[in-house]
């Protein structure tokens, strides 16, 4: 429930780190894990309604990427995907070593290219 | 070599025949139906630019594109989904009360189930409601979602 402020400091952090660049952003991508948190659809309305307070983002697109959780198991040693949050390993074993699923980040960040 | 994209501003009128062109779906997941701007590329390779020129949400089966050769059909894909199966108007009203308290768009279907994505921690707010309920892999069209102003159903 925290994402328009998400939404305005993900392109505040744009803006601070590609000062010369950021008029030329053309896609964001954001990851969120499902243990993030994160609703996709919340942090799209809030970009909608960013957009309305800075029209300038309106050429931008905002992208999320929900990332399945993934955990470790330490019995198997490998790697599972946890599925509705059933934190058990194909092999029976219970696991709570989260591998993925607790990130939020800018994962890709697209530029218009061939301006001067 | 760069080829520009399919510039989409909004769906064109249903009533369209395919018949003998090539169909090319451009998928989208269910919460991006609203945004007024995506680039993506279809199944086929055919690469598609959405910019809305109006705010309302695209379809599932949406036509984007028609020419001679080509149709491209939007297609929400589907996701796994918390439906319940209210047993009362009184439960219904429960039922979003809970689901709206965290902000999350609801859907009723043609058959009056209440439908949300699915969410592990409202999965378990709901059970502990003891609704009629169950997990399933639905695909959540916009129509059906419900607003806090202006309800009615799009054709």
């Amino acid at each position: 429930m925290h994402e328009i402020s998400i939404v305005r400091n993900v392109f505040e952090t744009l803006q601070e780190t590609y000062p010369d660049k950021f008029e030329r952003i053309t896609k964001v991508q954001i990851e969120a894990g499902l243990l993030s948190n994160i609703q996709p659809i919340l942090i799209q309305n809030a970009f909608e309604a960013l957009i309305v307070e800075e029209p300038a983002l309106a050429e931008i697109e905002l992208e999320v990427i929900l990332l399945p959780i993934i955990a470790h198991c330490d019995a198997c040693d490998r790697d599972f995907e946890v599925k509705r949050h059933k934190f058990v390993c194909g092999c029976g074993t219970p696991s709570k070593n989260i591998v993925q699923g607790e990130e939020l980040q800018i994962s890709r960040i697209e530029f218009l290219e061939n301006q001067l | 070599m760069l080829t520009e994209p399919i510039v989409v501003t909004e769906a064109l009128a249903k009533d369209q025949g395919l018949g003998g062109r090539t169909i090319e779906f451009f998928e989208i997941e269910w919460y991006e139906a609203s945004k007024s701007r995506m680039k993506k590329k279809t199944q086929g390779g055919a690469a598609v630019l959405v910019e809305k020129s109006r705010k309302d949400p695209l379809e599932d089966g949406d036509l984007l594109y028609l020419s001679e050769e080509l149709a491209i059909l939007l297609k929400i894909k589907p996701c796994d989904c918390v439906v319940l199966y209210p047993r009362s108007l009184q439960e219904v009203g429960t039922i979003c009360f809970e689901i709206g308290n965290k902000h999350v768009p609801i859907f009723i279907t043609d058959e009056n189930e209440v439908c949300v994505a699915y969410d592990a921690l409202l999965y378990q707010l709901l059970q502990c409601g003891g609704f009629e309920m169950g997990i399933e892999e639905r695909v959540l069209h916009p129509a059906q979602m419900i607003k806090a102003y202006g309800n009615r159903r799009q054709k």
